[in-house]
């Protein structure tokens, strides 16, 4: 393909420069091709070593590069992807459980929040979605906030109210780590949002811990073995254990439960609006199906006259003048 | 779930003469709890009619469940199901190359360090099980 | 019967403020209407799942 490029290249210098030549050369013998080979063998020589030396280049390039090894994506750097799970709230037109919620919140609580900052939930979207006006406040109060500073410049604490948001376990990310071996637990105020997989990834993380790492898998130091963790090694440990937290609606506290609870809260925390939207989105579609039904019988209506006209074409009768 | 039980959950909510209900509802537990009861016990009877041979690991299993109400032991139903699901026939090539997969490494570590791990078949076995187990899990779950 | 004579037509579609006015306060009855109904067709799908569902088991009433 190369060679035959660079023919037709000098075949067109060769013209360019005397076509009267070309002409009559091409006159004398069918096969122009040769003639104008013939041409320039030099140029063509050089310009396919040229090609060669690139091409030999390149591929040495990229070896040093990349080097002798391949290194394919494995199964264990990708992670386990999680089952899907039946939720009942990711359905169209369901909303959160509730009580559910009330659940996920007391394990959050109380499982955690010891670790985990919840940091864009305020106690006031808590009212009325999983907590009363009286629980709520009661729940504020047990922490302290900055207040305004006061006269002398001050910053005094005060109780939290309804417009304070949840407290963070650590100040600051570096104390998170330094209190974690050096890994910071994420906030889980929109993780269902952040992690691919959603509710699915979350329960099957929480829930997923093996009894003991599969034969022969490396697990590395201060990590836990967690099949759906891209790559395996997770700093947290197993932390839902049967029992752990005890419901205050007599659930039985099992390992599975508490995760669906407590994912199903977190995808309340990073969905707040999610009932509403549901509510206004069926809304819409009930609306907007109707008047698209409307609409289709307006345009039957309007076009039924074209529709089922019929345009005949009568050609004119041929004058019986001859014959 | 998806689109067709939505649209069967609209109809049944919009006609008259049915009551649609979503979850049981709160002020009738008691008659709720009896018709969970005898739900239980039909899946059960079903469950035992197909499998005879499994006859009895279902009732005790169905043993295990009324105690698990009654008493503080609490067992973890994705645990049971997935277990189940292992040694069911659906999941049964993968957990063999699993097991191989183990007894190789095993060896192999004895004798002169492993070269390999079992994660990937961990993996298939794990995906199998969970796959099976999700939709019991989700009906005995709360 | 002609429409152009009939009652309706004179008293509310003629002068052209009635008609806006028919408009206005039709699309806000509707709104209403809709609303409600729907709002009803909502709370049956989800029975027992929303907050009002299970308010009464928390709150205090004084």
């Amino acid at each position: 393909m190369l060679a035959r490029t660079c023919l037709r290249s000098t075949r067109a210098f060769a013209s360019a420069r005397n076509g009267a030549v070309h002409f009559s050369k091409r006159a004398a013998s069918s096969s122009s091709s040769g003639a104008a080979a013939d041409a320039a063998p030099v140029g063509l020589n050089v310009a396919a070593a040229a090609a060669t030396a690139v091409a030999a280049g390149s591929i040495a390039w990229y070896y040093h590069l990349y080097g002798p090894t391949a290194h394919a994506m494995t199964p264990a750097e990708e992670g386990l992807h999680p089952a899907k799970y039946p939720w009942v709230h990711e359905q169209m037109f369901k909303t959160f459980d509730h009580q559910a919620l009330r659940r996920g919140f007391q394990v959050y609580r109380e499982v955690c929040a010891s670790c985990h900052s919840l940091s864009r939930v305020p106690y006031r979207a808590l009212v009325g979605t999983i907590l009363t006006v009286d629980e709520a406040k009661a729940l504020a109060e047990e922490n302290e906030y900055d207040n305004e500073p006061n006269d002398e410049g001050i910053i005094e604490k005060r109780p939290g109210k309804l417009a304070d948001y949840l407290p963070a376990p650590y100040p600051n990310d570096e104390a998170a780590r330094f209190a974690n071996n050096g890994a910071l637990p994420p906030d889980l105020s929109l993780i269902t949002k952040a992690r691919h997989g959603g509710c699915n990834y979350i329960f099957s993380l929480l829930t997923g811990y093996p009894d003991e790492p599969p034969a022969g898998a490396q697990v590395g130091s201060g990590l836990n073995f967690n099949p759906y963790f891209p790559g395996t090694g997770i700093a947290m440990a197993r932390v839902l254990y049967d029992g752990l937290v005890d419901y205050e609606d007599e659930t039985p506290a099992s390992t599975s439960q508490m995760a669906k609870d407590v994912v199903e809260f977190l995808n309340w925390a990073a969905e707040p609006e999610m009932d509403d939207r549901k509510r206004m989105g069926m809304k819409v579609l009930v609306c907007t199906t109707v008047l698209f039904a409307l609409s289709v019988w307006v345009k039957r209506y309007k076009w039924a006259n074209v529709k089922s006209r019929k345009i005949a074409y009568d050609p004119p009768k041929p004058a019986k003048t001859r014959e | 779930m998806g689109f067709w039980d939505t649209i069967a959950d609209m109809v049944e909510a919009a006609t008259p003469w049915v009551t649609a209900e979503a979850e049981a509802p709160t002020q009738e537990s008691t008659e709720e709890t009896t018709v969970e009861a005898t739900k239980e016990e039909e899946t059960a009877t079903k469950e035992a009619a197909e499998e005879p041979a499994e006859e009895e690991e279902e009732e005790e299993e169905e043993e295990e469940e009324d105690d698990e109400d009654d008493e503080d032991e609490i067992v973890d139903p994705k645990e049971k199901f997935e277990e189940e699901c292992r040694e069911s026939k659906q999941c049964s090539g993968v957990k063999h190359h699993f097991d191989e997969c183990v007894e190789r490494v095993t060896n192999a570590s004895e004798q002169d360090g492993a070269k390999e791990d079992c994660v990937e078949e961990f993996f298939h076995l794990a995906h199998c099980a969970t796959q099976c187990a999700a939709p019991k899990l989700w009906s005995a779950l709360k | 019967m002609n429409i152009a004579n009939s009652g309706l037509y004179n008293t509310l579609f003629r002068k052209n403020y009635t008609f806006l006015g028919l408009v206005f306060a039709g699309a806000f009855g509707f709104e209403m209407f809709y609303d409600t109904r729907m709002n009803k067709l909502w709370d049956s799908i989800n029975r027992g799942r929303q907050w009002k569902d299970i308010r009464h088991k928390y709150a205090e009433e004084e």
